[in-house]
């Protein structure tokens, strides 16, 4: 069962555009992109277990480097079309190799704060390179055409992105089972051991790195082909975060577990930035349920819960239950008090309630219309937070047990650092 | 500078080598010399510097004065990695195995490094079919054939520890080093690590730092007592028995 799932999961994406319109369309080419930046950055985490906190850096790169390829074949020069995000993944993995080789001379949070740092000169730099990377204004190319492939309408940016998407995961999963990736596991696991078994662990983490620099920027090749430009914005450390909170989302230790950790916040923003400005907020709640409830991200709970049954117990359905209807009460209880406070404070609210005259105008959340200051309002939220708090009671052991295990995680690295 | 070369070159000369933390003095004017194929057992009081020869040894520490030679080429100040690459290997007192992998792996990775090939993304040939067979033979000659799909966090601390000894050989070393290889076993378990290491060492020099005096007699067939930083004595084992400055120092001292 679960042996075909990739080829399942291949077949639905093939068949996706017979399936579903342009809008969600143009969304899962965000997410397969997302995905591809995710795994690729997953190699540093899950497998050398590096925590990089400047990914963007190598993602952007991969973009710029795409965007003047394509500039430099409208003016005439030949490339191949179908290698474009190759461009993007070569100028990753060489900025990679550099800033990897200053990266992982140290480990834990040096090697953190190092790649913060490395991040934040390039932005400088780029940022003040107008003549090349463009500046806030950025740079465009069209898409050049291949031969009798048009690569105009979104269908064949969605089965170009697919393909090189594909080609990478199956690049990192060959990767992971070579030997080459036998010693990168090593060197997370004991790093002293493989040096002392004659391996330079400088040189093989710098390269690691790299790849997983080169990885992100084909990725971000990708996303330059199909948006036809990219700007400085794309170095910020926004989209460093993004990787990171979609990594552990889905969980580092699963192989694709990245991939559905950046297939779900992109799909999430996707559908509730157009219901609510507060998206982001939810998205920030989310984060820290999963890094109390799930430290191993969603596939990690997959993978716990498919032991279980394997080794022949059942789940605790009544349990689930119980706390699954309680977060379902919290978190409606959370969102329709941010709701309501979030349209109160906005200036347009009491504009409103000037010219219309009622003191307390409704606010609609959930298709219901609820007046702030009413009991009613009062009591459902208290109701709803009463209700979960209490269905959810005898969880919160577990969430301080993680705490302090994360805790105890960062600072035990810190510790051992060099 | 090493004068005049005897017939048999010796494997490991360490001549002069001094070593200070800052202000403090921890090791001063060590000089130890293996012929191939001895055994020598490093011993003395806690706090004598048998940790930092051996942390200079084997490329942890770079020495403040003096030099190492393995092969009568100098390893003073090398990098473990290219240390292991020129035929040194060492344990470690606090196990250092991947317990995220399998044993197999554990040793696979270490033979693969014996055959330079260390940055391989495909394993076909006739280089990758000998490091096979070679994985398969040491697990075989350690009879740990049983355990080789374990991953080695999940199996019993002397496992482990036959593991680490595992490892250490496996990279083709023609010196040995061993730090404390029976630290934390019962009498039981000790007595079958000697015969063990004695099995897997066979045909290597060994150089080891060991508190246990039966593991000493047992393995060792020349001693080097360290005390305050200095060589005070070294001999075979029934000379230092019998030696009434060592007695005074370490066997007496009620350390054992």
């Amino acid at each position: 069962m679960v042996r075909f799932a990739p080829v399942l999961v291949i077949l639905l994406l093939l068949g996706l555009p017979r399936l579903v319109d342009m809008a969600f369309l143009n969304a899962m080419v965000l997410v397969l992109i997302a995905a591809l930046y995710a795994m690729g950055y997953n190699l540093l985490w899950g497998q050398a277990g590096l925590i990089s906190f400047g990914h963007a850096t190598y993602f952007a790169f991969g973009a710029s480097c795409t965007i003047l390829m394509m500039q430099a074949i409208e003016k005439g020069s030949s490339f191949p079309t179908p290698l474009l995000p190759l461009a993007g993944g070569v100028a990753g993995f060489l900025l990679g190799l550099v800033a990897g080789w200053f990266a992982t001379i140290r480990t834990g949070v040096y090697f953190a704060m190092i790649t913060v740092a490395i991040t934040e000169l390039v932005r400088a730099i780029v940022q003040r390179w107008d003549s090349l990377f463009g500046g806030e204004a950025g740079i465009a190319a069209g898409r050049p055409a291949w031969g009798p492939f048009g690569l105009q309408k979104l269908v064949d940016v969605y089965y170009f992105t697919l393909v090189w998407v594909v080609l990478g995961v199956a690049f990192l999963w060959f990767l992971q089972r070579s030997p080459l990736g036998l010693v990168i596991r090593g060197v997370r696991e004991q790093e002293e051991r493989v040096s002392f078994l004659g391996y330079d662990t400088h040189a093989l983490k710098t390269l690691v790195f790299a790849i997983s620099a080169g990885i992100s920027g084909v990725a971000g090749g990708l996303l330059a082909f199909t948006n036809e430009s990219t700007n400085v914005t794309l170095y910020e450390g926004a989209y460093s975060s993004t990787v990171l909170v979609n990594t552990v989302i889905g969980g580092a230790g699963v192989f694709l577990g990245p991939a559905v950790g950046a297939a779900l916040t992109t799909l999430f923003g996707y559908y509730v930035a157009n219901m609510t400005v507060y998206w982001l907020l939810y998205m920030g709640l989310l984060f820290v349920v999963i890094v109390l409830y799930a430290p191993r991200g969603l596939s990690g709970l997959a993978v716990e819960a498919m032991q279980t049954l394997r080794a022949g117990k059942r789940l605790a359905f009544p349990l689930i239950l119980r706390r699954g209807i309680g977060a379902v009460l919290l978190a409606a209880g959370t969102i329709l008090l941010v709701e309501i406070i979030g349209a109160i404070v906005a200036p347009v609210y009491w504009a409103t309630a000037k010219s219309t005259g009622v003191a307390w105008p409704a606010v609609t959340v959930f298709g219901l219309a609820w007046t702030p200051a009413a009991p009613l309002t009062m009591a459902t939220i208290a109701g709803l937070f009463g209700l979960g708090s209490l269905l959810l009671r005898g969880a919160a052991g577990p969430a301080r047990r993680n705490a302090a295990a994360l805790i105890g995680r960062l600072t035990g690295r810190a510790g051992r650092a060099p | 500078m090493t004068g005049r070369q005897p017939p048999s070159p010796p494997v490991l000369v360490i001549e002069g080598v001094a070593k200070r933390f800052g202000p403090i003095p921890v090791l001063s004017d060590i000089n130890i010399t293996l012929k191939h194929g001895e055994r020598r057992a490093l011993i003395g009081p806690n706090g004598a510097g048998k940790s930092t020869l051996f942390n200079l040894v084997s490329g942890r520490f770079r020495p403040t004065s003096g030099t190492i030679l393995l092969d009568g080429k100098r390893i003073d100040g090398q990098p473990p990695h290219l240390l292991s690459r020129v035929g040194l290997s060492r344990s470690f007192q606090i196990t250092q195995v991947f317990g995220g992998l399998s044993l197999y792996d554990n040793v696979f990775m270490a033979i693969m490094s014996r055959h330079s090939r260390r940055w391989s993304l495909v394993q076909a040939g006739p280089a990758w079919r000998a490091i096979r067979a070679e994985t398969d033979e040491l697990i075989e000659h350690a009879q740990l054939t049983g355990l080789s799909r374990r991953l080695a966090g999940t199996l019993a601390y002397s496992e482990q520890r036959a593991l680490e000894i595992c490892m250490t050989v496996a990279t083709g070393p023609s010196v040995v080093l061993l730090d404390e290889p029976t630290a934390g076993m019962s009498r039981a378990e000790t007595a079958a690590m000697v015969a063990f290491i004695a099995r897997m060492t066979e045909g290597r020099t060994l150089m080891m730092v060991e508190h246990d005096m039966d593991v000493v007699f047992g393995l060792a067939d020349t001693i080097s007592v360290l005390a305050n930083g200095h060589i005070l004595a070294t001999g075979t084992p029934a000379e230092i028995r019998d030696d009434a400055r060592v007695q005074d120092a370490y066997l007496g001292g009620g350390a054992h």
